[in-house]
């Protein structure tokens, strides 16, 4: 055997996101604190060519690289690698990367609860985690604080006119669009609409709107557009679709834990949900994040909302990636036709 | 638990089933992989599909050979279904197994369910594979494909049946891969629409455009359509099998001559052939592959997404 890099890998989904979580065989990234090392993992990007590009990754798989925390509260910490972003904090990926630590015993599971705090870029989140028989049956993420930035404001993009939307941090930051506004119901052959029409979006929100995170900088763009469906009342709260188009053009699998926490701060703001009401969300593949409002909190004064995610990931393969010191694409490749619909 | 080896060749990726595939019974192995393809079909989109695996992987399942001088038997398959013959993976079939320990250097042959081919293990990664008989079956077929207007190509062998055509839509760059599939498709659909086929109405689902290499020391250049609407990052063993059969008909390349393709993305093949015994050509294809990752694929019963998901 030859092999001149030799990474372990347990591979997982969450409501049919990809998030594989690398837990062996890359040394810590430079840095005081894992924002710091968030930033050398995106400017370095040698390792994210390695695991996100074919012939080894795919614009559909999402990496987490886990990394001894920094803070003293934190059981554990990890670095998200998306195929354009490395973001502050992602619903998916965390509800996977609780998942690989409990149910490979890299952390002990405590039945029928294990409580974790787990150190993302962007911050503490605390999960709760449902356990039977070995299984990490449900995930619950306290995400980072979210509010909204902008409410209904006008946006011009070319060949869809002027556009109502609002734009919002849920973790990461947001475009939010009428999904019936646009004709769109979110179902599964609208994937290609939805990715091509995202991204156009995202792009004039950037140049017209714009965002800066008050408490972190240096996160000063918008990242995903999220199309939002019609709210059904329940017992809880709302029900609703969602689906988000990730950059460079793909759709999430998930209903995209981010999303739905930005969605549910725009509600707050509105006045639509209020502590303890729970926001529902199906994705463009009907799976299931359910969002729940657990309190009211402030962001550099703002007011905001601490959102709670919930939903069950899987693990779906352990993998040693290997590097032969001859192979002509250590970096792999990106091909126009599946990286992104531009 | 499903133990694979992933690798790839010349860029196009290959997931070999070592341990955890489906039973599939003794007997003749078209009959067996007849038996994958209608009664395992979850197992193969599994691996190939979503979340598990990427765009372009062919899966290679090995099963003991039925005749006794093979190395094993092997069946080739990608997310729509059965390949007979496949040559990048029949490369990285031979560099998996010298990678096991279970070959070393030398000719090693494996049985697929169209017939023997034989490996040449020349080091760790270089791998020269004999293909089944390749051979024109019809020269210059004109068809009318909508958005395209008039397209003319051979039809031809190579392990699979491809349409292989000069009227290239766009130049064979990797920048313009959509245009490229698009247009391939369209091909694909004219040629079924018109019933177009292969020989005993077998259906054409492999299309081929053919162009000017980039390297001076190669001689073409060609983007490649699988039946999985995947277009092959190597230059493709069957369907560079399929030019070289068509080149030897036209008497543009003479017996033991080289050729070398380039894929869309640059990677390359180096053939020869020596004319075979139904008037065909048996083609030699040299290329290479790097094992990427060893890994155990978990499909829990629970998972709404053990097949995968397919969009």
């Amino acid at each position: 055997m030859r092999s001149s890099r030799t990474i372990h890998v347990i591979s997982c989904h969450a409501e049919g996101e990809v998030g594989d979580v690398i837990v062996g065989g890359v040394s810590p990234p430079p840095g005081e604190t894992i924002w710091e090392q968030r930033a050398f993992i995106a400017g370095d990007g040698v390792l994210r060519a390695f695991v996100l590009n074919e012939p080894r990754g795919g614009v559909f798989r999402h990496v987490n690289l886990l990394v001894p925390p920094k803070h003293p509260d934190a059981d554990a910490a990890f670095i998200i690698m998306e195929p354009e972003d490395t973001p502050p904090m992602s619903g998916s990926n965390s509800i996977c990367v609780a998942t690989v630590l409990l149910e490979s015993g890299i952390l002990p599971m405590v039945e029928p609860e294990t409580t974790l705090v787990l150190e993302a870029p962007g911050g503490l989140v605390r999960v709760r985690a449902q356990c039977r028989n070995g299984k990490a049956e449900r995930i619950s993420v306290e995400n980072l604080p979210s509010f909204a930035d902008r409410l209904d404001v006008p946006l011009e993009v070319e060949g869809l006119g002027t556009l109502t939307v609002d734009t919002a941090f849920g973790g990461d930051s947001f475009v939010m669009v009428d999904a019936a506004a646009l004709g769109l119901s979110l179902v599964a052959d609208e994937a290609a609409d939805i990715a091509r029409l995202g991204v156009r979006i995202t792009d004039a929100a950037n140049r017209q709107l714009g965002f800066a995170h008050p408490e972190r900088l240096d996160w000063d763009h918008i990242s995903f557009c999220a199309f939002t469906g019609p709210l059904t009342a329940t017992a809880e709260g709302w029900e609703t679709r969602s689906a988000v188009a990730i950059q460079p053009g793909k759709v999430d699998r998930s209903p995209t834990g981010t999303a739905v926490s930005a969605r549910m701060a725009v509600l707050a703001a509105r006045g639509q949900m209020k502590v303890g009401q729970s926001l529902l969300a199906r994705s463009i593949i009907d799976s299931r994040f359910t969002g729940t409002i657990l309190g009211e909190t402030t962001v550099a004064g703002r007011p905001a909302i601490r959102p709670q995610i919930s939903g069950q990931a899987w693990l779906t393969g352990i993998h040693q990636h290997m590097l032969d010191p001859t192979d002509p694409w250590p970096g792999g490749y990106r091909l126009g036709d599946t990286w992104g619909v531009r | 638990m499903i133990r694979v080896i992933d690798s790839h060749t010349e860029g196009e990726p290959t997931r070999v089933v070592i341990a955890g595939g489906p039973d599939l019974g003794s007997g003749p192995l078209a009959e067996r992989a007849r038996r994958l393809n209608e009664e395992h079909g979850d197992f193969c989109a599994a691996l190939l599909r979503e979340p598990r695996g990427v765009v372009a992987m062919v899966g290679a399942l090995l099963v003991p050979p039925a005749a006794v001088d093979c190395e094993t038997g092997v069946i080739y398959f990608n997310a729509a279904g059965n390949l007979g013959m496949c040559g990048h993976a029949t490369i990285g079939l031979a560099v998996t197994l010298a990678h096991l320990g279970r070959i070393g250097v030398g000719r090693h042959r494996f049985e697929t369910p169209v017939g023997v081919v034989e490996a040449d293990l020349a080091d760790a990664n270089t791998v020269t594979v004999v293909n089944v008989e390749s051979y024109r079956f019809r020269k210059d077929v004109a068809i009318e494909v909508p958005g395209l207007g008039p397209v003319t190509g051979d039809i031809a062998w190579g392990g699979n049946w491809f349409f292989l055509t000069g009227d290239n839509p766009v130049p064979l760059t990797p920048d313009r891969t959509a245009a490229l599939t698009e247009a391939a498709l369209a091909i694909r659909r004219a040629l079924h629409a018109a019933g177009v086929t292969g020989r005993d109405g077998a259906p054409i689902d492999h299309v081929e455009f053919n162009g000017s290499p980039e390297g001076s020391d190669a001689q073409g250049r060609n983007f490649v359509l699988c039946p999985d609407d995947a277009y092959d990052r190597s230059p493709c063993g069957t369907g560079t099998s399929a030019k070289v059969a068509c080149l030897a008909a036209d008497g543009k390349l003479a017996p033991g001559a080289s050729w070398v393709q380039e894929s869309i993305i640059g990677s390359r093949y180096s053939l020869t052939y020596r004319p075979g015994a139904a008037g065909g050509v048996i083609a030699s294809i040299t290329g290479r592959a790097f094992v990427t990752a060893e890994a155990t694929l978990l499909r829990a019963p629970s998972d709404p997404y053990r097949n995968g998901i397919s969009a």
